[in-house]
């Protein structure tokens, strides 16, 4: 092909590189994707602050006002300090990693740009694979950094009342902050690939993840505790509590495996059915 | 080069593209025609990978596109509908396709140079007119220096400077032995554009010929004649089944259904004066009207043979 | 140029309209936000699972419930089962809450926005129409649900002896409450899905007011719980689909009143919509 002579330039053809499409690029090019949205931002900055604000907001309270507290709430505080500290910021900012994770894959199709990204990798479970990655790592490391400031701000306020140090028998507990959100942020991409459809997938995932799960409770019997222990956020849920429920079959490894099987399962139809549909 | 071969794409009940057939050769520009809806996108998002054929195949360079590595320095391509994110800048919707072909940097800042969108490189898309958007999709196209560009109504929004540099860019590309595949519904853009046509209407091939070629075969040849005995070459003409027209010129018609040649000997036999003999050349546009009017009238009845396209298919 | 308003040649083949009348009005908004939601495949597809979610969930949850009670029914008789028939409203305020958010929002990340407002360029009507619309359509749906639910409730409930009609006591009013308790979930979130004008976002805040708000207020101590909890949307919503009203924690709102609260919410929400797209560009 003709190079010194070309109309691109004063592009010369050699600027353009050489080399095959490896997988550590993909890994690169989805990283811009995902740094170059305000969509990203905005909820990380949401997760970040809510997870935050509430691990210094409940536990001060709670100080405050503890003269007021019931007996049992009392009693829970001296049980599952971490819990305390954790659980509030976890409820809003699971939600923020849904949303987000569902946006990663949804909205590529809602503005079109899935043919600019097929058109680039059109070995489309490697582009998958490595968008998975990407965000997984991602949100691991923000879990994993905001569960152990958020900790430490929950530890300081606890301070006066109750001294929460770590140790092997709880940091699980604060380290599976970060992966639950981490595991929860790649289902909710997987189901948002999917879907293809953002309305629909964060529907679908707010009614799993705040509905359902709580539903289930209420099935009695011996099919209502499988069902409880083994619906994917239920199972996942466990890696960041002290204490199991009730209700629950397994322990908190278990339950991370079984929302760790979901994800890979659905992230294998995700796989094929990107394979096998038109863009 | 890029080939298709017996190529059925199915939506449900409809057939998008119907044993489509063609071959799209370097060092040209195929200019890719097709009324509304006759599945010219179709036909290209399938080349391109994006959707999978009920049948057949189309290749690039014997491949599959999803069997390309680093498709983007093979084929640069431009589809019709949007496919950015609007939040995104410009530039980073490039770097990103950048990088999964290991194309540095600097080169993202180059081609936005070169369609002109340096100015706005850092804005968000979504605030891009449409001639801004489709200087982006060249640019996009663009960005792997590939050897064949396949291009979707690129002169689409674009002001009258920017149809020129594409029209130039494209003649250029093709100069150097790239391969060029370019639709387009504006005529005289591409008789002046194109040096061969493919023209598809309902899913099936209608034409693969060089544009010239086009030209002459689905127009009416015409003849301008002048005579002082008007009256009579009508009268001869009509016997002959031939149309006869008058113009606005004094004592000048327009034959249609025969050449010039024919109508000489005819007034050569009558002894009738004539004193102009002109062959009218026909546009593009007619040429393209007339062949998608058949087209029309054809789709109702038992597929017949058709001059130029039945042998291929 | 000459005058030619008067007589317009008519397009070949096409009727000649009848005079303009000089405005666009909010009967003729009216009509076009009617078409405009009956005629996207994704708006009806959002009713219909509301409705099937909602009921189905009621269905199977009392189902669920009345076979493995082991109260009786003198016990069960003192519960409020009339609200408990309604449970799957739970699931379907979530369906609702999409259906309101989008019913905006979707004109946003269509562009059709520009054609609706380019229509009809008096924004106000755009929006109270599209509200009106969205309001009807959440009541008749919402209604649907709950009588449904009630039924089917009822059915399982009166196999545990345990009777349940419209004339049990407050069991009407809870019951169009239901449906009403679902139109203020829609209207919630059309407020909001105005003011953001982005889908993800103003499903995701609809979201957190509704739901994620009420398990985050579990972590506060018992006194502050004591003043909060009845304010807060669904605790106060919920009252006008309830026979019964007391809290777990504190003191809770009566039917009205709280559903007076939970609307206040919306109309907070609607007025800062309307607000943002008045005064915005489109």
């Amino acid at each position: 092909m003709a190079a010194r002579d070309s109309v691109m330039t004063p592009i010369a053809t050699r600027d353009a590189g050489t080399g095959h499409a490896h997988f550590g690029r993909l890994l690169l090019a989805e990283w811009t994707k995902i740094r170059s949205v305000r969509s990203t931002y905005w909820s990380l900055i949401a997760l970040i602050i809510a997870f935050l604000f509430f691990s210094w907001l409940f536990p001060y309270l709670t100080v405050v006002n503890w003269k007021q507290a019931s007996p049992e709430q009392q009693a829970n505080l001296y049980l599952d300090p971490i819990g305390s500290i954790t659980g509030s910021g976890l409820f809003i900012g699971q939600l923020a990693v849904a949303v987000l994770g569902v946006m990663v894959t949804a909205s590529e199709y809602s503005t079109g740009m899935i043919r600019s990204t097929l058109l680039a990798s059109p070995h489309r479970v490697r582009m998958l694979a490595a968008k998975s990655i990407v965000f997984t790592l991602l949100i691991l490391v923000i879990g994993e950094v905001i569960a152990f400031l958020g900790f430490f701000i929950g530890r300081q306020t606890f301070k006066s009342l109750v001294s929460v140090d770590l140790n092997s028998g709880n940091v699980r507990e604060v380290f599976g902050v970060g992966l639950y959100l981490a595991m929860l942020g790649l289902f909710a991409l997987v189901v948002g690939a999917l879907l293809r459809h953002v309305a629909g997938a964060i529907t679908g995932i707010v009614a799993l993840l705040l509905v359902i799960s709580n539903l289930i409770q209420l099935i009695p019997g011996r099919i209502g505790k499988y069902l409880y222990t083994y619906e994917p956020t239920n199972a996942g849920f466990v890696i960041t509590a002290k204490r199991l429920p009730d209700n629950f079959l397994i322990s908190s490894w278990q339950g991370y495996g079984v929302f760790a099987l979901w994800t890979a399962v659905l992230w294998a139809l995700a796989a094929y059915l990107l394979v096998r549909r038109d863009a | 080069m890029i080939e298709v071969r017996d190529l059925v794409k199915r939506y449900g009940d409809t057939t998008a593209v119907d044993h489509l057939s063609f071959a799209v050769e370097p060092g040209r520009i195929t200019g890719f025609l097709g009324p509304n809806g006759a599945g010219k996108s179709t036909t290209m998002r399938l080349i391109l990978g994006l959707d999978r054929p009920s049948s057949g195949s189309a290749l690039i360079d014997g491949l599959p596109y999803r069997d390309l590595r680093d498709p983007l320095r093979y084929v640069g391509a431009l589809l019709e509908a949007r496919a950015v994110h609007g939040g995104r800048s410009a530039f980073n919707h490039l770097l990103y396709l950048a990088q999964t072909q290991g194309v540095p940097k600097r080169r993202v800042s180059e081609v936005l140079e070169l369609v002109g969108l340096s100015g706005v490189a850092k804005k968000r898309t979504k605030g891009f007119s449409l001639g801004m958007g489709q200087r982006l999709g060249i640019a996009a196209a663009l960005l792997g220096d590939p050897k064949i560009l396949i291009l979707d109504e690129p002169v689409n929004g674009l002001d009258p400077e920017g149809v020129l540099w594409v029209r130039q860019l494209l003649k250029a590309l093709a100069g150097e032995g790239r391969t060029i595949f370019v639709s387009s519904h504006l005529m005289n853009e591409m008789a002046v554009t194109a040096d061969h046509l493919i023209v598809i209407g309902r899913g099936k091939l209608q034409a693969d010929m060089p544009v010239g070629q086009f030209i002459a075969q689905f127009s009416d040849t015409a003849v301008l004649v002048r005579t002082p005995e008007a009256e009579a070459l009508r009268a001869a003409a009509g016997e002959r089944g031939w149309t006869v027209a008058d113009t606005d010129l004094d004592g000048a018609l327009i034959v249609t259904g025969s050449t010039a040649p024919e109508i000489g000997e005819l007034a050569a036999a009558r002894g009738l004066v004539l004193h102009e003999l002109t062959p009218q050349r026909a546009s593009l546009e007619e040429a393209y009207m007339e062949l998608t009017r058949e087209t029309g009238e054809f789709a109702h009845r038992p597929a017949p043979a058709w001059g130029g396209a039945d042998g291929r298919a | 140029m000459s005058t030619v308003t008067d007589k317009v040649p008519v397009f070949a083949g096409l009727a000649p309209l009848p005079e303009a009348k000089g405005r666009a009005g909010f009967g003729g908004a009216l009509r076009s936000e009617w078409t405009k939601i009956r005629s996207v495949k994704s708006t009806l597809w959002t009713l219909a699972a509301a409705i099937v979610i909602g009921v189905g969930i009621s269905a199977l949850g009392n189902w669920g419930q009345s076979s493995h009670t082991t109260e009786t029914a003198v016990e069960l008789a003192h519960k409020d089962l009339v609200q408990r028939t309604m449970f799957g409203i739970i699931l379907g305020q979530l369906v609702m809450v999409v259906f309101g958010a989008l019913a905006v929002t979707a004109e946003y990340s269509t562009g059709m926005i520009r054609t609706s407002l380019s229509a009809q360029p008096r924004r106000l009507n755009v929006f109270f129409a599209k509200l009106v619309i969205v309001t009807l359509v959440a009541f008749v749906v919402g209604e649907i649900i709950s009588f449904a639910s009630f039924f089917i409730g009822a059915h399982f409930w009166a196999t545990k002896g345990v009777t349940l009609t419209l004339s049990t006591h407050g069991a009407l009013q809870a019951v169009i409450g239901g449906g009403l308790y679902l139109v203020g979930a829609a209207l919630l979130a059309f407020g909001i899905g105005a003011a953001l004008r982005h889908t993800a976002g103003a499903i995701t805040l609809g979201v957190a007011l509704l739901f994620v708000i009420n398990i985050i207020t579990n972590f506060m101590p018992t006194s502050w719980q004591n003043d909060i909890d009845k304010w807060l949307p669904y605790n106060a919503g919920s009252q006008v689909w309830a026979t019964q009203h007391v809290a777990d924690v504190g003191t809770s709102f009566s039917a009205w009143s709280g559903f007076g609260v939970y609307m206040g919410y919306a109309v907070i929400a609607l007025i800062l919509g309307l607000w943002v797209f008045e005064r915005r560009d489109a």
